[in-house]
């Protein structure tokens, strides 16, 4: 017996009976769970039947290829289950003429479990057929909330006031009329310039005519003399927004950083030298950009004596976290046209989060939020090892909203360590590097700081046109700072 | 004094290292061999194997070249009963020519650097057969052996012999033992790792399977084991059985690298219930192949052996990790795909001279089912059935068939699955004078209408036509007729029969000149869609041949023969007519007709180690087409090889 036994355990020892025997302890298989069913966002236009219709996001930008209303006007936009949109608004144009509508606000899907949902325009009042009633109505709101995007029942009630005022407030009677002059002046069967522009997003001191437009002269303010200019209607539009009254809510302490990696060759790094992003990852099928980083220790921090400016002990650990705290091939980036990437394979990768803000763009002395932060190349789960940029250091990011857009927008090239790489920054001393990424208050002409937005309006150093799409997302909402403040 | 010491030392000095010397190689035993190969061919193509890969793009292929490799072999005895060895063999590819071909490979085509072809045409030596055998002193058992193997302890039905060219690649744990003084029971238990190439669907353990996003092939095994039991010395029973276990990582584990699921959310960020990271992954099944056969050998009298065999084989796949490659690769696909339970059964009988005049008579039952599945099984240099066939090499009960890395002058292998029939032998021998007459019937169990050929039974592309071995192509651009493994089509309806004569004599003058003789006829007939007549295909081979050899010295021997091939095919090639309904309308198909002559001289001299053997032969082939152009050949091509041993 005893030898038997002897035998046995030689026998199977390490020999390569170990796989079938271990394979006896698995946990019981996860089921493949489906796809995020797509939302579809489905309206009418009567009066332009094969009008092309164009959905633009918060940011003035497409975040969907245009469609065409079919024979009774009607038009869908297929959108990714897995993002939430707010913001959006719906154009549809034919010849010269343009009507544009509000449309609501769409939450991601809840279950992967669910079949495709349709949401109507007509859930925002006075959205379901586009019209001058409606264009009206959403360059009202749009005004009014001065670009921020509207919780779902701000924009309802925002919708239903300013339709209701159509008729009854006489500054939204005034302007109303103005705008059905400009249509008037439109014709659905010549080609020519728009009246409005799509990448209006109601921002203070811009104006949704197209300067264009008008250059030829317009009746309308019904006035001896053609307009030229759209300073009146800017005016009357301003001050219809103003009459009426709706909350708009500001999320105060928290801001939509988005940032975006363009992994592709033939790009150059910081000192204009070509860049190669595969220096320390190799490109293999079923890898994918992923991001990591958490809250770097020169952010500041609330004490007993420090209380405004500063991040307390629960949001730093909950932003943190947020960011991936480090853990490689964990937070996955988008490059898929889903939840802000605008250009499906383009790419550049895409991902955003809310993140606490200190507002101190104004303040003298003041520093922001602080982000470490580093992308990698790898397999979900994966090591460090043949994904990550480099060794070791990470980019540095201050949370500082210059621009006032209500987000932080950074752009970086894959691997490239002579931008804001915090430690062996490879910017060269002719370019102002000095081995370290200096935040700003340590910065001098000769070592430099890199560490804010530069998303919007990028500047190629080296002289490429190439800049980065505008991501499809919104500012934050108050409903996700809400969300925010629970996760705390 | 100083002088008397110096000597001392040196004597000592000298005399030390002979000593261990001495010791040292008492426990060793190193043999090395230089093989040649001389390939030649009135083409333009350059290489030295007539048949390369016939999936990836080789470097070796080709019917014009000459290359050498080395081999040295190592036996070390560690003691009385644990041995060890390993082989060091030189890669072969290289041509003469290449001369300085380093390994490297710095540029994107071939050019005079000596860094352009890389390590295929570099001849390094490169490790093979490592294993270590101990005899432990643990009662019923024999040895353990550790390490290469060429599987030959299984059967050509389970987990085949190795082809010699990969004879021992392979590389696994086994035991050998007994139980009872005289040996009754014998045991063998062996578990082999798999090759990552062409055991498993798409030919792998995961790589490259379209639906495998990461292969986890470290972890695939075989487990075999095969019992002898001899109850008497009239009859032993063996029962062979094998498992052949492919595994791949769950990819929903949250803890597989590349997991759909490494943060246990789903594609909106919800937590899934149950999933939770606990640093184990979990493994699903993407293939198993079991595959057991009891034999018994029965020698009841002196005259009679009888021999029966039994299999089973059992297939399962998970489509999930299994793409379908009957669906995806045009039919090309070394399994159904599906699951699958079959059976094989094999009888044989052998009278030996039963009249006392030099006649004995054989008989072979064979039943093979028509999903019979043997992954691992004998992919070729193994036979299982005793007739000639239609390819005349052997025939083996797998679609995993390799007809490949091997030159014109070596044997083919066709698929016996389905084939259900019986061969009758007589064989006589009047000592200087011996012959041997075969006569087949088969019919098959793969006999089906409307087949689905397109989404579970790979057909292999081309499955009409008997098949040219003498100019064969893979991607049949040559017209070479069926692929070797093809037994499946959408409608099938066929039998064969198979008469075959050989005889040899040798006439008593000098050496004795000898004599031999192959006549060969084949009937194929296959009705293919029993819904019309014009797609009934009717084909007959006729194959003669001679040749004459004769010892000039006891090193050498040479042979002149010849071969001559008549097939007449009708209906060989075409389409099944369907009217706008799907409906059989009638058949397009177009009678072939082929001749082929083919004169050969062959050479050996064996000389105390050397062996050195050359092989010519000009073949002539005219292709007759109905409706495509005939084809013509003319092929002259020789083989010549130098080995030596010590």
């Amino acid at each position: 017996m005893r030898y038997t036994t002897l035998f046995c355990m030689i026998s199977c020892l390490g020999c390569g009976i170990e796989p079938a025997l271990f394979s006896t302890t698995d946990n019981a298989p996860l089921p493949t769970l489906p796809s995020v069913q797509p939302n579809v966002l489905a309206g009418y236009v009567t009066t332009m039947p094969g009008a092309e219709v164009h959905l633009i996001g918060p940011s003035g930008q497409p975040v969907s290829d245009s469609v065409n209303a079919d024979e009774q006007g009607g038009y869908t936009f297929e959108l990714p289950g897995n993002t939430d949109f707010s913001g959006l608004r719906v154009v549809a144009q034919k010849g010269t003429q343009q009507y544009w509508g509000l449309a609501p606000v769409i939450p991601a899907q809840d279950s992967v479990l669910n079949g495709i949902r349709t949401v109507p325009m007509s859930l925002v009042p006075g959205m379901e057929d586009l019209s001058p009633t409606s264009t009206s109505i959403a360059f009202i709101v749009l005004q009014r909330a001065q670009g921020t995007p509207l919780a779902a029942d701000t924009l309802l009630s925002a919708s239903a006031s300013a339709g209701e005022a159509l008729s009854v407030r006489p500054e939204v009677i005034q302007f109303h009329g103005m705008l059905k002059k400009i249509l008037a002046a439109t014709d659905l069967e010549a080609d020519g310039i728009q009246p409005f522009l799509t990448e209006w997003t109601g921002a203070p001191g811009t104006s949704v005519v197209n300067a264009e437009f008008l250059k030829d002269g317009v009746n309308y303010l019904d006035g001896a003399t053609l307009s030229t200019t759209s300073t009146a209607f800017d005016e009357a539009l301003e001050a219809a927004a103003v009459s009426l009254s709706f909350e708009t809510c500001e999320a105060e302490d928290w801001i939509r950083v988005v940032f975006m990696v363009n992994l592709s060759e033939a790009l150059q790094d910081g000192n204009c030298d070509p860049l190669n992003p595969y220096l320390w990852t190799k490109p293999a099928d079923g890898k994918q950009v992923y991001f990591t980083g958490g809250i770097h220790v020169d952010t500041p921090r609330c004490s007993a004596d420090v209380t405004t400016n500063c991040l307390d002990d629960a949001t730093a650990d909950m932003a943190h976290i947020a960011l991936g705290a480090f853990e490689p091939n964990v937070l996955p980036m988008y490059d898929d046209g889903t939840h802000g990437d605008p250009v499906a394979g383009d790419g550049i990768w895409t991902r955003s989060f809310v993140m606490p803000w200190i507002p101190m763009e104004d303040q003298e002395g003041v520093s922001g939020v602080r982000i470490g932060y580093k992308y990698t190349y790898g397999q979900a789960g994966g090591l460090w090892g043949d994904a990550e940029e480099w060794p070791g250091n990470s980019r540095l990011l201050e949370v500082a909203d210059f621009d006032g857009d209500g987000m932080v927008f950074r752009y970086d090239y894959f691997g490239d360590e002579a931008t804001n790489k915090d430690k062996k920054n490879l910017l060269s001393f002719s370019n102002g590097g000095c081995g370290t990424n200096k935040w700003p208050e340590e910065a001098s002409d000769n070592c430099h700081s890199d560490v804010w937005e530069n998303g919007i309006g990028f500047v190629d150093l080296c002289g490429s046109a190439e800049a980065p799409p505008v991501p499809t997302v919104a500012p934050v909402t108050c409903g996700e700072a809400a969300q925010m403040m629970e996760n705390e | 004094m100083k002088t008397r010491i110096l000597i001392l030392a040196l004597v000592v000095c000298v005399s030390i290292p002979a000593t261990s010397s001495e010791a040292a190689t008492e426990n060793f035993d190193l043999t090395g061999s230089i093989y040649t190969k001389w390939l030649y061919r009135n083409n333009d193509s350059q290489g030295l194997l007539s048949y390369g890969n016939p999936f990836w793009p080789d470097d070796i292929a080709g019917d014009n070249g000459v290359g050498s490799e080395f081999e040295l072999g190592i036996v070390g005895r560690a003691s009385k009963h644990v041995e060890a060895g390993a082989r060091l063999k030189s890669r072969f590819g290289g041509l003469w020519q290449d001369w300085w071909e380093s390994g490297n490979i710095k540029y994107d085509e071939e050019n005079t650097s000596g860094d352009s072809l890389g390590m295929n045409r570099s001849q390094y030596l490169k490790l093979r057969g490592v294993y270590v055998r101990v005899a432990p002193p643990i009662p019923s058992v024999d040895w353990i052996h550790v390490g290469a193997s060429d599987l030959s302890m299984f059967n050509s039905w389970t987990i085949g012999k190795i082809r010699y060219i990969d004879r021992d690649n392979a590389n696994g744990s086994f035991v050998q033992g007994h139980f009872g003084e005289d040996r009754t029971f014998e045991y063998q238990v062996g578990i082999i790792a798999l090759p990552k190439l062409w055991v498993g669907p798409w030919w792998s353990t995961g790589v490259g399977d379209p639906n495998v996003v990461i292969p986890f092939m470290s972890n695939d095994y075989a487990y075999g084991t095969r019992f002898d039991y001899t109850p008497s010395d009239w009859g032993t029973f063996t029962l062979v059985s094998t498992l052949t276990y492919d595994l791949e990582i769950d990819s929903a584990d949250p803890d597989a690298v590349g997991s759909l699921y490494p943060n246990c959310t789903d594609d909106l960020g919800n937590p899934i219930p149950g999933c939770a990271k606990d640093n184990r992954v979990g493994t699903f099944t993407r293939f198993i192949n079991s595959v057991s056969t009891l034999e018994a050998a029965l020698e009841p009298t002196d005259i009679l052996s009888v021999n029966l065999l039994g299999g089973y084989s059992m297939q399962r796949l998970d489509p999930n990790l299994t793409a379908n490659g009957v669906e995806m690769n045009d039919g090309v696909f070394p399994i159904v795909f599906a699951d699958t339970d079959s059976y094989a059964g094999r009888g044989r009988f052998e009278l030996s001279d039963p009249f006392d005049a030099g006649i004995s008579f054989r008989g072979e039952y064979f039943n093979i089912g028509q999903h019979w599945s043997s992954i691992f099984g004998a992919r070729r240099e193994a036979d299982v059935l005793w007739t000639d066939g239609l390819i005349s090499g052997g025939q083996l009960p797998t679609l995993n068939l390799a007809n490949e890395f091997i030159d014109f002058d070596e044997a083919w292998y066709e698929s016996c699955i389905g084939w259900h029939g019986g061969t009758l032998l007589t064989d006589f021998d009047a000592g200087s004078f011996t012959s041997s007459v075969e006569y087949t019937f088969i019919t098959y169990n793969t006999n089906a209408q409307n087949r689905d050929t397109d989404t579970t039974y790979p057909d292999f592309l081309h499955a009409d036509g008997f098949t040219d071995t003498d100019l064969y192509d893979y991607a049949n651009t040559t017209d070479r007729g069926r692929d070797p493994r093809s037994v499946y089509r959408e409608n099938q309806d066929r039998n064969t029969q198979i008469a075959a004569l050989n005889a040899e004599y040798v006439f008593d003058v000098g050496r004795g000149i000898t004599l031999d003789g192959k006549a060969k006829y084949a009937l194929d007939q296959d009705d293919r869609s029993n819904l019309t007549t014009a797609d009934d295909y009717n084909g007959q081979l006729i194959q003669g041949g001679v040749g004459i050899s004769y010892p000039f010295t006891d090193e050498l021997d040479i042979r002149i023969g010849g071969v001559v091939d008549r097939w007449m095919e009708e209906n060989r090639t075409g389409v099944l007519l369907r009217g706008a309904d799907g409906e059989v309308t009638g058949g397009d198909y177009n009678d072939t007709f082929t001749d082929k002559e083919k004169a050969t001289f062959t050479l050996r001299y064996n000389f105390e180690a050397l062996r050195f053997g050359y092989y010519l032969e000009y073949l002539h082939k005219e292709q007759d087409r109905e409706v495509l152009p005939d084809q013509t050949y003319h092929v002259i091509r020789s083989k010549a090889t130098m080995g030596v041993s010590f």
